[in-house]
């Protein structure tokens, strides 16, 4: 086989094997190298949206430092490339308000969104963003910063409500903060409250929310189908009998006293004494690193 | 024959077997619970009764050659057995794919013309891991594949490392006008060009010329005009600075795809690239000194470029 030959039989490898190969590569790999590399790999890269029906962007050990820089623009690509067929988007650091706006426009047939450590200013175009996700399963807001409300707490009561409304399928809910607050003259259950409303939920994490015992009585009426909870680090809950009685119907519990193994986010110790503001997003100083694992989303 | 004979006689005479055919004429006979494995045979079999001798072998695709084919049906025959363990198969399958990249790429698409789905996803995960982690540069050595992307699709902002996202889409579009601007500039040229040669010399002057006693000077002066004229154009570049970073109302446009910017031509002349990557290169000077100002955030995260935040 002379050079020539072999160049052709190399990039004219059959469509299916090359999303194969692509399919197992990361989407950032994807885009930055394999989809770099010659007109036919590019185009296969590029024009099966079939390859980005799942959109993992979180942070990753594997990523240069060079991709993580362009993570917002490789994101966008990506939802392009998906052409309306994005299912899942998973994105860690980088999202904002303008790439929110975006999302909600080019993939609203979206089942699944996490988003981890993002900074979202305007709260207002979160909330509507999500009433365009009709169809979403699964809700992940975990680690956000951004707008506050008066008492410096970053609250997502009126996304829990817009969730409510818009997304009637949703079955997952994740809402996790970096670290417990005791704040006095707070009300700790106002996201409680709305997450109530959501009466298909299956599974939820709320790991260093200010809820107490009111707020997880109501989750609990209201969410009838809950299967799984995880409230580690809510110290407000006062964990007694009248709550584990609440609390066993449910298969799998992680209470505020548990052991953090398998939780897979950064962390920060609780700050107990009230009235004392604090962060509510990671602090370098202090990150404690959990590894990255899927707890509840294993079917997807 | 009784049934104490039947007894004694191996159960490899009692299989049945195909015959397959590779697109280089050479027949192999395969039992046929391998065979039934591959989907594309298995439909063959089915729906057209072919492969039961050898006059009616089934036509393989063009990509499985007698190489592939004998790979492909050690991995059927070890897979068809049921009740192996997960481990043993996982073991198989990671000796199975340590091959040359070469011979794994031709077993991939042999695999995927055969419609065996569980080896082209096994070979295709091999080739990934080759792929991992490298430049395209590097994967095209591997892969012997040709370099034929064009200028501006390798002009992507994807591939300019040190830039935020939103710097990139100021920069690519600058690109693109640029380089608009450049073509144009220099198809005028070479209208000019045309005019100038037209010789517009009365027929005294053109015998004088031919004869040796000057008359040339006249042309002479028009060459040197034009070569002072490309000088001053060299030296002197339009200035990138003349022009406010967010004139264009299009940049703005957070929501649109950024990589649609430069949907430019190809073909600059050095000449030309060299004054566009220092038109650029000056804007870009600009520009930094912006963006580093309000380049890192709070948290250590990039933040956008002033006045992209249009929500």
């Amino acid at each position: 086989m002379d050079a020539s030959e072999e160049t052709r039989d190399w990039a004219e490898l059959p469509r299916d094997a090359l999303l194969a190969v692509f399919h197992s590569l990361q989407h950032a790999d994807v885009l930055m190298r394999a989809g770099q590399v010659c007109r036919p790999w590019r185009r296969a890269a590029r024009e099966e949206p079939e390859l980005w029906r799942r959109i993992d962007l979180r942070r990753r050990a594997a990523l240069s430092t060079s991709i993580l820089y362009h993570l917002d623009v490789m994101a966008r690509t990506a939802v392009t490339c998906s052409a309306g067929q994005c299912e899942a988007f998973w994105a860690e650091d980088f999202v904002d308000d303008t790439f929110i706006f975006f999302l909600s426009h080019r993939a609203t047939g979206l089942r699944s969104l996490r988003l981890i450590s993002c900074n979202i200013s305007k709260q207002a175009a979160l909330n509507e963003a999500i009433t365009r996700f009709s169809m979403l399963e699964e809700l992940e807001l975990s680690l956000c910063s951004g707008a506050t409300t008066a008492s410096g707490h970053y609250n997502l009561a009126d996304t829990c409500t817009a969730a409510a409304k818009a997304c009637r399928n949703l079955k997952c809910l994740r809402l996790n903060k970096y670290r417990f607050h005791r704040r006095s003259g707070y009300d700790g259950d106002s996201e409680a409250m709305e997450i109530a409303k959501m009466r298909g939920l299956r599974c939820l994490q709320l790991f260093g929310n200010s809820l107490g015992n009111a707020g997880l009585a109501a989750i609990l009426a209201g969410c009838a189908h809950l299967e799984s909870l995880d409230i580690r680090h809510c110290f407000n809950v006062e964990v007694n009998d009248e709550t584990r009685v609440m609390c066993a119907r449910l298969q799998t519990l992680k209470l505020p006293d548990d052991s953090m193994d398998g939780y897979d986010l950064s962390f920060g110790n609780p700050e107990m004494n009230a009235g004392i503001p604090g962060l509510d997003f990671p602090h370098n100083a202090e990150m404690n690193f959990g590894f990255r694992g899927d707890i509840l989303w294993d079917s997807w | 024959m009784s049934e104490s004979e039947l007894a004694v006689i191996k159960p490899e005479v009692l299989k049945t077997y195909i015959w397959l055919q590779c697109f280089d004429g050479s027949i192999q006979q395969v039992e046929e619970e391998v065979a039934m494995f591959c989907p594309m045979i298995c439909q063959e079999i089915v729906k057209n009764g072919t492969g039961s001798s050898k006059n009616h072998a089934i036509a393989l695709p063009e990509r499985v050659n007698p190489a592939n084919l004998s790979l492909i049906l050690d991995y059927c025959r070890f897979h068809q057995i049921t009740g192996r363990s997960n481990m043993e198969r996982k073991s198989f399958d990671e000796k199975f794919v340590r091959i040359e990249t070469e011979r794994l790429c031709e077993l991939t698409s042999a695999a995927d013309s055969l419609q065996l789905k569980p080896l082209v996803d096994l070979t295709g995960r091999a080739l990934a891991r080759i792929i991992e982690g490298k430049t395209p540069e590097e994967i095209r050595d591997i892969f012997h594949l040709p370099d034929d992307l064009t200028e501006e699709e390798k002009l992507e902002p994807l591939k300019n490392i040190n830039d935020g996202p939103a710097r990139i889409r100021l920069l690519n579009r600058l690109y693109a006008k640029k380089r608009k601007e450049l073509q144009e500039r220099h198809k005028l040229k070479d209208v000019q060009v045309q005019k100038e040669q037209k010789d517009e010399r009365s027929l005294d002057e053109l015998l004088s010329f031919i004869n040796g006693d000057g008359g040339s000077g006249g042309r002479k002066a028009t060459k040197s005009k034009k070569k002072n004229k490309r000088k001053d154009h060299v030296e002197n570049p339009p200035k990138a600075d003349s022009e406010p970073v967010n004139a264009n109302p299009d940049m703005q446009d957070d929501a649109e795809y950024p990589f649609e910017d430069a949907d430019l031509d190809d073909g600059l002349d050095p000449a030309m690239k060299e004054e566009l990557d220092r038109e650029v290169e000056a804007f870009a000077k600009r520009l930094d000194s912006v963006w580093k100002e309000s380049h890192i955030g709070g948290n250590g995260s990039a933040r956008r470029f002033p006045g992209f935040n249009h929500m």
